[in-house]
């Protein structure tokens, strides 16, 4: 509670730190004042500059560039971490000045509030006209401005309405399973206190009234005669009633207070523990595991599903150019992730592999790595690509990768370059150039400068090549390329049209004579995508002067056109020009895995995990990583749920939104059914492992009321699933919706787009990687890197289940043991409420002389140690399937307890029973009875714990032995203060006896 | 109780999928120098000494060390495996040493001799025998009774003679809370309500206050031995502790007994309270419905066949709520009275560990694991 209450603390203070933030908003004649964040209104104008956050949702009116454009890091929404451009309306792109506003009336008319981050609608009337809004014009909350100097823009949603907090979920307060059903073992005990409680009552209450009946005296000892309201026989059911009120305060052990400190203590210390972990700890980023809640320990032992998210978390969202084939000739030697792990589980160490591994050591050491570029070849490298024979078609090659991008470069004082790219892909494409001598080095709006080094070697020796920009054609999922049009710089002066996209669409638009390399390229492309990697078909055409022109013209109609249809017309343009290519040649690009991810994943695989991957990627993608990462195997069947039949797209055109929706509901249920009939029932056993691969579009639909169940269903029963282009709230409901099924989900993720994700599922775990602070902010524990989930679950996730639960069972079983044997000697003591312990043993019982050692089997207790728990993940599954806390192992332990009282009793009672027990003649009192059955307990519950502990180091056996010690120690010495019990301090000398007799009996 | 080990021989065959050697993946250092712990650490499970070598970095603890395997949850320890060996083992161990235990405690039991007479339905006068709370409620009858005995066992000085009741609930709650012990060791400005309802009695405190003093055991025996008496011995009944440190020496009984209702004995107000070892006696409250006390100790040994004339005084009411009254006389060893139960439970455990040890060895030879 708290530590709840401190968790509560930090994030207010977060929250005041945002809520003050400045910002400037426009005052009224064109003055912008510092206004505090939390007092921005809507209809506000406002001025953000360059890297700083949206306080709220905007739509742009103009930025320092002419044409209004802005570039916009979405990195908290999506975890993207590329730019994208976000564009103004042409009408509000020439307010360039804070003056403009002045005077400035506009109605903006849009949608209410929602939570889709890539959807918007409205209108804005301005000088008498109405004008569309789209998406294109937004700037959302927590997304960072970029390589602007400023935009001006008008508030929308502020606060929650924003899209960002309409994701948001309220972030839960997290019980593990195992604490929920520790209720109701409270629950069950509470009852049978009230039980024997109450059975206690009714005797006594029976029992009393005897005690005097028509004025005559039974038990005239008690006085019955003369008695208080708790004893008095003619009032006996009250007597009775208060009776119960005594009794339950007597058999309160049965009730374990203790248990929720000790729990809270153990669980401190296990995360500890957790945090001071070695093995997972991030030299690179100097971050440990950090387990921010202590709460879920026991809980990371019994993860059934992880939802994954892909970039940053499986991925560093870092591409590689690995590999290229120019000309019909492959290049590239480095060897990537999915061939070491493919190598890997065929368990064949492939010669060249370790080789490799050696030279890339090797090649760290000469050289420092640089990012995005691992093409090992000494071919090309270092400017000898001059000597193949194919040195123009290697040129013109890279050159297409330098100029054929929409990225930006940054030139710093030390005259290096490095570049803000629309995507990670575009960045790498780039760099590969840069390092091949080809280096980007300057754009504006019309010229592309390119910066060649001289194959020569001479590095000082520039030659800077300007191209004239004249068309940038852009890359959409439809058109699946992209492509440019430049002017070649005099002497050849030439037109130019460079252009690079995937092979299925790129092979069909080479010109006949263009199609030299072909097969060879083919070949190549094949076997980089067998290797996990993303490939580029890059092409180029020479254009005449009259062809560009005609182009020209109909492409800019096609621009401004501004109708319906602009998009078709411009993808039309483009598609007359884009063909009768001349191949080049192909890319591969490697989505770097984080290290060790696909061992781990294999790992917990085996420990009988399910993952799911939830990605806001397109579907190529993310099944390329799928396969990257082992989680899709060649072997697998995979069910594609998509929403691309025709005749929905179709249907999107004509823009009816309910028979749109009609219609993808019923496309999305029916495949949903095919692939459950596909995939055969539990029962039968089969080879085949499925993978079920969803998009967004379709994940809508599916995660409907009608729908979920089923679709629950399906996913249940593959191997893997892959849920791409979801968006942050659809990945929290994926989450929930998994949840309904009752088992044990972890989230892991590291971008604010994860967060509902994180805060929905039973666990979420953060990685504190390269991007912002949300994912941690919101988890439950921080990693640094993928891999270390393996060692989290499998190791202190498997410890701290086993501990959590074994201690918890043996917490009661202690109690219910103690209590018993108070309970009948009650049932000795006419059920008068009498304890058969002193009131100090009573309290001290829970405090000194049983608490730590339970505590000791709950911090360090290990059935195997770490090592096995890896080597054999299969041990997981105890706790997956719960064996350690069912109800069976509850009771069982419950039974032992009640078994070990009612042996402790009566063999104490009748060894001590009427005689003498010592030489002197003297009996053995009520004192002397309790002290000796306080003994047995101590020792036969120490003793319990001895066996169930598996791993003796010297804490356990001080704590147990330790605790017994200590008992008695406590005996001498409260019996040396209080003179009433200086003399049964030696009488337990015999009484070993008791748990020795115990120990076998049981 | 499960150990992992039952999981255990299931990973070892499951071949189908070669384990990877974890130690293999450790990460390579960023520079070749300093000897990496780490890698010790992980493959190190019997607790050898790792060498130290590496320096420190930035506050992180050194890889090696005590501290250092504390954190890393590596601390050098015993771990039980339950093998059939060791169970066999522990159940002929625990079965050598119980069974002559037993064995022991049983003789010690048998050497003591012991004679319980039941005398509360016998000292009743046939004319009472229906009513007996009449009779004992008429304090003009007299309670004298004679009761014989004959000794069966040579007896042995010391013989304690114990009273011993049954069905009278010492250890019921308002009965046991009913006493001082303030007044009992400084006196009477000590009395407080603790002893309701005996506190008080015609407006003065009552010495010694409470329940269990105001229903004292007031029986009384005498014994004679052909015509010759036997000296009982009163003296040292009670603990010593109690008497020295709860019962003050200059605390004399007052007020006692003078109530409406007459409870059990009375005391001699002459007597200190540290003096009355009857009262100290039955002060200490026994566990049980059923407890005997001791009355005292006859230093001389009586022969086999003796007859042993008990002269009684039947003045306590257990009559009305059905109790048993006897009288004990005993002997008794190092172990005490006698209780044959002590050496029959370490006679019963030792002999079925050690069955349980044949069965398990038996078992282990017939199907090993």
């Amino acid at each position: 509670m708290l530590k709840e209450g401190v968790e509560d603390w930090r994030r207010k203070q977060q929250d005041i730190e945002l809520n003050n933030r400045i910002v400037k908003v426009h005052r009224g004649n064109g003055s912008f004042e510092e206004t505090k964040w939390k007092y921005i209104k809507i209809g506000d104008v406002i001025k953000v500059e360059k890297d700083n956050f949206f306080p709220a949702d905007l739509i742009l009116l103009s930025s320092n560039y002419p044409d209004g454009i802005c570039y916009v890091e979405t990195m908290n929404l999506d975890g993207e971490t590329n730019l994208k451009i976000k564009q103004a309306l042409e009408v509000t792109s020439d307010l360039q000045e804070d003056g403009d506003f002045t005077n400035l009336r506009q109605i903006i008319k849009c949608e209410d509030p929602n939570a889709n981050l890539y959807s918007f609608v409205g209108t804005m009337d301005y000088k008498g006209m109405r004008h569309p809004l789209s998406p294109q014009q937004l700037l959302l909350r927590d997304s960072k401005l970029r390589n602007t100097d400023y935009i001006y823009g008008a508030v929308i949603f502020t606060g929650h309405d924003t899209k960002v907090m309409q994701n948001a979920t309220e972030p839960p307060s997290k019980r593990s399973k195992i604490e929920k059903k520790m209720d109701y073992i409270i629950y069950l005990l509470l009852c049978s206190l009230l039980g024997i409680a109450l059975l206690g009552s009714v005797f006594f209450g029976i029992w009393t009234k005897a005690d005097l009946r028509n004025g005559e005296l039974k038990r005239w000892y008690l006085r019955p005669d003369d008695s208080t309201v708790f004893y008095d026989p003619k009032r006996a059911p009250l007597a009775s009633f208060c009776h119960l009120l005594t009794a339950l305060m007597l058999y309160n052990y049965f009730i374990p207070i203790s248990l929720y400190i000790s729990i809270e203590m153990v669980k401190i210390l296990q995360a500890v523990f957790i945090n001071q972990d070695i093995d997972m700890y991030d030299e690179e980023s100097d971050k440990p595991t950090h387990a921010r809640t202590s709460n879920l320990n026991e809980e990371l032992g019994q993860v059934d599903t992880i939802l994954s998210d892909k970039t940053g978390t499986l991925t560093c969202n870092m591409m590689e150019f690995i590999k290229c084939s120019i000309a019909g000739t492959a290049y590239g030697q480095s060897v990537t992730e999915v061939e070491k792990a493919m190598a890997l589980r065929k368990g064949v160490p492939l010669g060249d592999e370790i080789e490799a591994g050696g030279h890339k050591e090797k090649q760290i050491e000469e050289s420092p790595h640089v990012k995005g570029f691992n093409l090992k070849d000494p071919r090309i490298m270092d400017g000898n690509w001059i000597h193949e024979p194919n040195k123009d078609v290697i040129r013109d090659f890279f050159r297409l990768l330098a100029i054929c991008h929409t990225c930006i470069p940054e030139v710093d004082e030390t005259d290096k370059v490095s570049y803000e790219a629309e995507s990670p892909d575009e960045a790498a494409f780039v760099i590969a150039a840069r390092e091949l001598g080809f280096e980007f080095y300057k754009r504006t709006q019309t010229s592309i400068v390119i910066r060649e080094r001289d194959p020569n070697q001479n590095v000082a020796d520039y030659q800077y090549r300007k191209y004239e920009l004249l068309n940038v054609l852009e890359f959409s999922s439809s058109r699946r390329r992209m492509s440019v049009i430049v002017k070649e710089p005099e002497p050849e002066g030439r037109i130019l049209l460079f252009s690079k996209g995937a092979d299925s669409v790129m092979f069909t638009r080479l010109a006949p004579d263009g199609r030299k390399f072909e097969e060879e390229t083919k070949r190549h492309i094949n076997e980089y995508s067998d290797s996990g990697l993303r490939t580029l078909v890059l092409a180029y055409r020479v254009l005449d002067e009259k062809e560009y022109e005609n182009f020209a013209e109909k492409f800019r109609t096609a621009k401004i056109s501004g109708s319906a249809d602009r998009d078709e017309q411009i993808g039309e343009a483009a598609d007359s020009i884009e063909r009768d290519l001349i191949l080049l040649g192909a890319t591969a690009v490697e989505d770097k895995l984080q290290k060790g991810v696909p061992e781990c994943i294999d790992k917990l695989a085996q420990a009988g995990i399910k993952i799911w991957v939830l990605t806001g990627d397109k579907m190529e993608t993310a099944i390329n990583i799928g396969f990257a990462c082992s989680l899709l195997r060649q072997g697998m069947t995979q069910i594609i749920i998509a929403l691309e039949a025709p005749d929905i797209i179709a249907l999107e055109k004509n823009g009816d939104k309910d028979s749109i929706a009609k219609a993808s509901k019923q496309s999305v249920m029916g495949q949903i059914e095919d692939g459950i009939k596909q995939v055969p029932t539990l029962g039968q056993s089969s080879t085949e492992s499925f993978a079920l691969i969803i998009d967004g579009k379709s994940l809508t639909y599916a995660l409907e009321d009608d729908v979920k169940f089923k679709f629950l269903d399906l996913a249940v029963k593959c191997a893997s699933v892959i849920c791409c282009r979801s968006s942050p709230k659809q990945k929290a409901l994926v989450t929930r919706l998994v949840k309904h099924s009752d088992k044990v989900t972890l989230a892991i993720g590291d971008g604010a787009n994860d967060v509902g994700m994180l805060q929905e599922a039973d666990i979420g775990v953060g990685i504190s990687g390269v991007e912002g602070m949300q994912a941690v902010m919101a988890s439950d524990i921080a990693i640094a890197q993928f891999r270390f989930l393996e060692r989290l679950l499998l190791v202190h996730g498997h410890w701290c289940y086993r501990r959590i639960s074994v201690m918890i069972c043996y917490f009661f079983y202690k109690n219910v043991t103690f209590g018993v044997t108070i309970f009948l000697y009650e049932a000795f003591a006419s059920f008068s409420g009498k304890p058969a312990y002193n009131d100090w043993f009573l309290s001290l019982y829970n405090v000194f002389f049983t608490s730590l050692p339970v505590i000791a089997l709950g911090v360090f207790d290990q059935d195997v140690s770490s090592r096995l728990c890896l080597q054999y993940p299969e041990l997981y599954q105890e706790g997956v399937q719960n064996v350690l806390f069912s109800w069976r192992r509850i009771l069982g332990w419950m039974f032992n307890g009640v078994v070990n009282a009612i042996l402790i009793f009566f063999f104490c009672t009748t060894a001590l029973k009427d005689q003498a027990f010592r030489q002197d003649g003297q009996v053995a009192g009520l004192d002397a009875l309790g002290a000796t059955m306080y003994t047995c307990v101590v020792w036969v519950v120490n003793c319990q714990m001895a066996l169930s502990v598996n791993y003796f180091t010297i804490i356990q056996h001080i704590f147990i032995w330790g605790s017994i010690t200590v008992w008695y120690i406590f005996l001498m010495v409260y019996g040396a203060i209080d003179p009433k019990y200086s003399k049964t301090a030696y009488m337990v000398f015999i009484e070993q006896l008791g748990p020795q007799r115990y120990h076998i009996g049981w | 109780m499960t150990h992992g080990l039952s999981h255990l021989p299931f990973c070892f065959f499951s071949g189908s999928s070669p384990p990877i050697c974890r130690p293999c993946e450790v990460r390579t250092p960023a520079s070749g120098r300093g000897s990496r712990v780490e890698l010790a650490a992980v493959m190190d499970e019997a607790g050898s000494s790792a060498s130290a070598g590496s320096a420190p970095r930035g506050g992180r603890p050194a890889r090696s060390g005590v501290f250092y395997k504390f954190t890393q949850q590596d601390l050098p320890a015993w771990k039980p495996a339950m093998t059939p060996g060791y169970v066999i083992a522990i159940f002929l161990i625990i079965g050598i040493i119980f069974v002559p235990v037993g064995l022991i405690c049983l003789q010690a039991s048998n050497r003591v001799a012991e004679i319980v007479h039941r005398y509360d339905i016998d000292c009743v006068p046939d004319a009472y025998r229906s009513n007996k709370q009449a009779y004992i409620k008429d304090s003009s009858i007299s309670k004298k009774c004679i009761q014989k005995v004959k000794v069966q066992y040579h007896m042995k000085a010391p013989i304690y003679v114990y009273y011993e009741l049954d069905n009278f609930y010492q250890n019921h709650r308002r009965y046991i809370k009913s006493r001082s012990d303030k007044q009992l060791r400084h006196g009477l400005q000590y009395t407080d309500s603790s002893c309701s309802p005996i506190e008080r009695s015609n407006g003065l405190p009552v010495v010694p206050c409470g329940l269990i003093a105001w229903s004292l055991f007031n029986d009384t025996y005498d014994f004679t031995r052909g015509s010759m008496g036997l000296m009982v011995d009163r003296k040292n009944i009670s603990w010593r502790s109690d008497r020295e440190h709860k019962y003050g020496k200059d605390v004399y009984p007052f007020n006692f007994q003078n109530g409406s209702l007459i409870g059990g004995g009375k005391l001699d107000p002459d007597i200190p309270l540290s003096n009355q070892e009857d009262l100290i006696v039955w002060m200490r409250a026994a566990a049980l419905p059923q407890f005997r006390k001791l009355y005292g100790v006859i230093e001389e040994d009586i022969q086999a066949d003796e007859t042993i004339t008990m002269h009684i005084t039947n003045n306590y009411n257990t009559y009305s709520f059905g109790g048993k009254k006897s009288l004990v006389l005993t002997t008794s060893t190092w172990l005490g009275g006698k209780n044959d139960f002590l050496g029959y439970a370490y006679l019963i455990t030792g002999s079925s560990s050690i069955f349980l040890c044949i069965l398990f060895a038996l078992i282990h030879v017939k199907i090993p694991r």
